[in-house]
């Protein structure tokens, strides 16, 4: 059996990643300069109060990141290409929150070396944000 | 078999348009991935999952590999059906 084939293997359905995460004011602040969204409801404290939040609400798009992490950096090997994310958002998050990134794989397809996983992203076991991230294997 | 094949190719209708997105795609037994605008590797790769989701089939590389026209994909859908 050739090498790429004992790889796409080690893909198996039902296989579960996940692993604790968070984010601080500062790297909210950076998410703001790379994603062009100022809106100081992410990036100030005193702003997020105001409007009734314990502390700056994490960007959806940046919980969506651990997604990339997954694909990119979490799998068996690095020949996963990402090709599609649905996400909803539930309830927010704030920096500084202790999170988790919880993955596990819901469908792989053999004829073409695609697969799924069903994702969530939880605070001490409440649900923040689910969905699913698809992408390809291309050893 | 012709029959059943014009009617799997039916079945198959909604989501070859659903994956090109485009509503008034219309695919033949004799059309091949040259005939579809956007029917690149990426594409075939959705295409393939779509249709095992949509008809609960699972197919292998080397079923997929060898077919060369959508004719030929609903006599294999017709036939891992027939054996399910």
């Amino acid at each position: 059996m050739p090498n790429s084939d004992l790889a796409w293997s080690s893909y198996v359905e039902g296989m579960e990643l996940k692993w604790p995460f968070s984010f601080s004011t500062e790297e909210l602040q950076t998410f703001s300069k790379l994603s062009g969204d100022f809106n100081p409801i992410h990036t100030d404290t005193y702003f997020a109060k105001a409007k009734g939040f314990e502390a700056p609400l994490i960007y959806g798009l940046l919980l969506s990141s651990r997604m990339s992490r997954l694909i990119g950096q979490e799998l068996p090997d690095p020949h996963a290409i990402l090709t599609g994310i649905q996400m909803d958002f539930i309830s927010p998050g704030f920096a500084g929150d202790e999170l988790e990134f919880t993955a596990q794989l819901t469908m792989k397809s053999d004829a073409t070396h695609a697969f799924e996983f069903k994702c969530r992203i939880t605070r001490a076991n409440k649900i923040l944000c689910r969905g699913n991230v698809s992408a390809v294997w291309r050893p | 078999m012709v029959q059943d094949t014009q009617l799997t190719i039916e079945k198959l209708t909604p989501i070859f348009r659903d994956v090109f997105d485009d509503e008034d795609l219309v695919i033949e037994q004799n059309t091949t991935a040259q005939d579809v605008d956007g029917w690149d590797s990426l594409a075939h790769i959705r295409l393939v999952v779509s249709i095992e989701k949509a008809l609960g089939l699972r197919f292998s590389a080397a079923e997929i590999s060898g077919l060369v026209n959508v004719g030929e994909m609903a006599e294999l859908i017709l036939k891992k059906q027939a054996n399910a």
